[in-house]
């Protein structure tokens, strides 16, 4: 390495970043050169001045904006995530439906949700869900499969799918505990029974 | 925040973990606003930077591949933020040219430099006379206490123009240090 170059890595000699080959070398052309010695005391008077510039704080107002600015952005996407999936989900709702007429004995599930919506009140609740933006399909199956959920309608042009659940299951004791485990998963932004 | 809980941090708000980006945001934002200025020169701009970017990790997190530091990473992105806005803005002072310049002959004192690095406004009025890459890369180097290599993949240059950009600035803040306080608009 020539003088130049020993020049040239004074800055990060400065920093203290240089590698340990980098270093020796330039500390061995320092014990020699009066102008390099000069050169680095300068630098280090200016690196010692920038360090001073006050950094400007993190503002409370920059964290509110930006935190308002994620909020607007995943209203946005929660409004908009049906729509590019309606096709898909509506196939989906039409694939459990018919897995439900194809079972080889009719289920009282099955005959709930052919017999109308009085005898489904009966025996499920009826709730509304809301999905978030980044849920995949695979982790709504398994939830609907461990509280034995049936699609009844939906998704609406908001969003809001309608799931017939069973009134009684080993699953959860009561009401307030299967919308407390609803509203525990991570794929679901907001969850309201019918008719309450 | 060292790089090891910033990466951390970086999985907690690829899960939606607000409370995880505000804790990144109050860690990184004003290193980031600091690098965004020395090319825009404006702390509004600089600010509308940092939302930007910050955004960014919010929505790309999950895309941090981990071959870089977060650091490195962010001012990247900062990087690109910023000219990208100079671009929109239409204001622009030729910092592409940068490697075509001739070599700078240094008519400096270095005793006198040195007593006027001692000055913290001497110091800012001399960092404004450069360029923006030249700006940067003094930046980075030492108020961020960044490697060679590392302001290479920032800045997406070789790590050889690095080093030529250094020298140029280098020689040029030291011309302006030397000089008598209040001539520094001669450069």
């Amino acid at each position: 390495m020539d003088n130049t170059d020993f020049s040239e890595l004074l800055p990060w000699y400065a920093n203290g970043t240089l590698d340990e080959q980098e270093r020796r070398a330039v500390e061995a052309w320092l014990a020699t050169s009066e102008q390099g010695r000069a050169e680095l005391a300068v630098l280090e008077a200016l690196a010692k001045g920038l360090k001073q510039e006050a950094a400007p704080l993190p503002s409370d107002l920059g964290w509110q904006r930006l935190k308002r600015d994620i909020r607007a952005e995943q209203s946005r996407h929660k409004r908009s995530w049906w729509q590019p999936g309606l096709a898909a989900a509506a196939a989906v709702v039409a694939v459990l439906q018919v897995a439900i007429l194809l079972q080889p004995e009719p289920t009282p599930s099955v005959q709930l949700l052919s017999q109308g919506s009085g005898q489904v009140l009966a025996d499920h609740w009826l709730i509304q869900v809301e999905f978030s933006d980044d849920s995949r399909w695979s982790e709504l199956a398994g939830l609907m499969t461990s509280i034995d959920a049936r699609v009844v309608d939906g998704p609406s042009s908001v969003g809001i799918v309608r799931l017939a659940v069973p009134k009684f299951s080993v699953s959860y004791a009561n009401l307030s505990e299967l919308l407390q485990y609803l509203q525990d998963q991570p794929s679901i932004v907001h969850v309201a029974v019918e008719g309450r | 925040m060292d790089d090891q809980q910033a990466r951390e941090s970086l999985v907690r708000i690829g899960q939606g973990d607000e409370r995880a980006m505000e804790q990144f945001y109050r860690a990184h934002a004003s290193g980031v606003v600091q690098f965004a200025q020395r090319t825009l020169n404006n702390p509004t701009d600089a600010a509308e930077v940092v939302n930007l970017v910050m955004l960014d990790v919010w929505r790309k997190s999950a895309s941090f591949e981990g071959k870089s530091t977060v650091r490195t990473w962010l001012f990247s992105m900062t990087r690109f933020k910023a000219i990208d806005l100079v671009r929109r803005k239409a204001r622009h002072d030729g910092s592409e040219d940068l490697d075509d310049h001739h070599d700078i002959a240094c008519d400096c004192d270095l005793l006198k430099a040195r007593d006027g690095a001692e000055q913290k406004e001497k110091i800012a009025a001399c960092m404004q006379t450069l360029k923006d890459g030249f700006k940067q890369v003094v930046y980075l180097t030492f108020y961020e206490g960044m490697a060679y290599p590392e302001i290479a993949d920032i800045m997406g240059i070789p790590t050889g123009t690095v080093k030529t950009r250094m020298m140029q600035a280098k020689k040029l803040l030291m011309a302006c240090l030397s000089r008598d306080y209040g001539v520094v608009a001669e450069i």
